[in-house]
């Protein structure tokens, strides 16, 4: 996957874990984690937008593309 | 979920179990009726235009007229434990999968193939012991339309199933 989501660095820059974000969001930790792990394969404008409110940050905080031969 | 899976396939798997193991039954008993009738009776044969007997077969004729009825029965009873293992496969991985996909193509493939192949060879048995006409063998054919249409139709039915089990992957991969 050429996107690459940085939930994790984002839940240590706000001193929050999976859990409690998983409560605040509404979405559950197997599915954050799936996120987290970049193991999803989409994700839902609802789901980006509930993570943005949280976490306080841009979809571009959170995601980003990295070339395929940059890897 | 495996339970919601397995109600989906049913009722068609018990009566396909059912069928399968009643199948199997009369194929076993059929078979040794049939080998006592070629060792001890008269092989008769009965095309699209008449019915001749041979009233003192040779061993040749004998194990020849064994090829009258059971490649059909052979398939037919073959079908049945495929589409068996199809359905138990289903079950265990899920409908909308891709290897009940393939499965599903198989059986089609089967279908489209092993039907029409068992049905002219018992026509060309029936000419090889009956000779009617150079040709006859084959307007002697009662080609199984239903299994061609049915294998076309399976055929397609898989790849909805393949396009299906990806947009679940999809599905399932949307956070």
């Amino acid at each position: 996957m050429s996107v690459q989501v940085h939930l994790d660095r984002l839940l240590a820059e706000r001193g929050m874990t999976l859990i409690e974000l998983s409560e605040r969001v509404g979405v559950t930790v197997v599915n954050l984690s799936i996120l987290k792990n970049g193991r999803a394969r989409a994700i839902r404008f609802s789901t980006l937008t509930a993570l943005c409110e949280v976490l306080q940050c841009q979809p571009g905080d959170l995601l980003s593309h990295v070339p395929e031969r940059a890897r | 979920m495996s339970s919601a899976r397995g109600n989906q396939l049913q009722p068609l798997l018990g009566v396909v179990t059912a069928i399968t193991g009643l199948s199997l039954f009369l194929l076993v008993g059929g078979l040794f009726v049939t080998v006592l009738d070629a060792l001890r009776k008269p092989v008769c044969v009965r095309d699209s235009w008449r019915e001749t007997c041979i009233e003192a077969p040779t061993g040749g004729e004998r194990a020849l007229s064994l090829l009258l009825h059971a490649p059909t029965s052979f398939v037919y009873v073959g079908a049945l434990l495929l589409l068996l293992v199809l359905l138990v496969r289903a079950q265990r991985l899920g409908a909308h999968n891709v290897h009940t996909a393939d499965d599903v193509r198989g059986y089609g493939v089967f279908l489209l193939i092993a039907l029409p192949v068992s049905t002219f060879v018992e026509a060309l048995t029936r000419w090889l012991l009956a000779p009617y006409d150079t040709w006859s063998f084959v307007g002697d054919w009662d080609v199984p339309w239903w299994a061609l249409f049915t294998g076309l139709g399976l055929l397609s039915v898989a790849k909805i199933i393949r396009t299906g089990a990806a947009m679940r992957e999809e599905l399932e991969g949307t956070v």
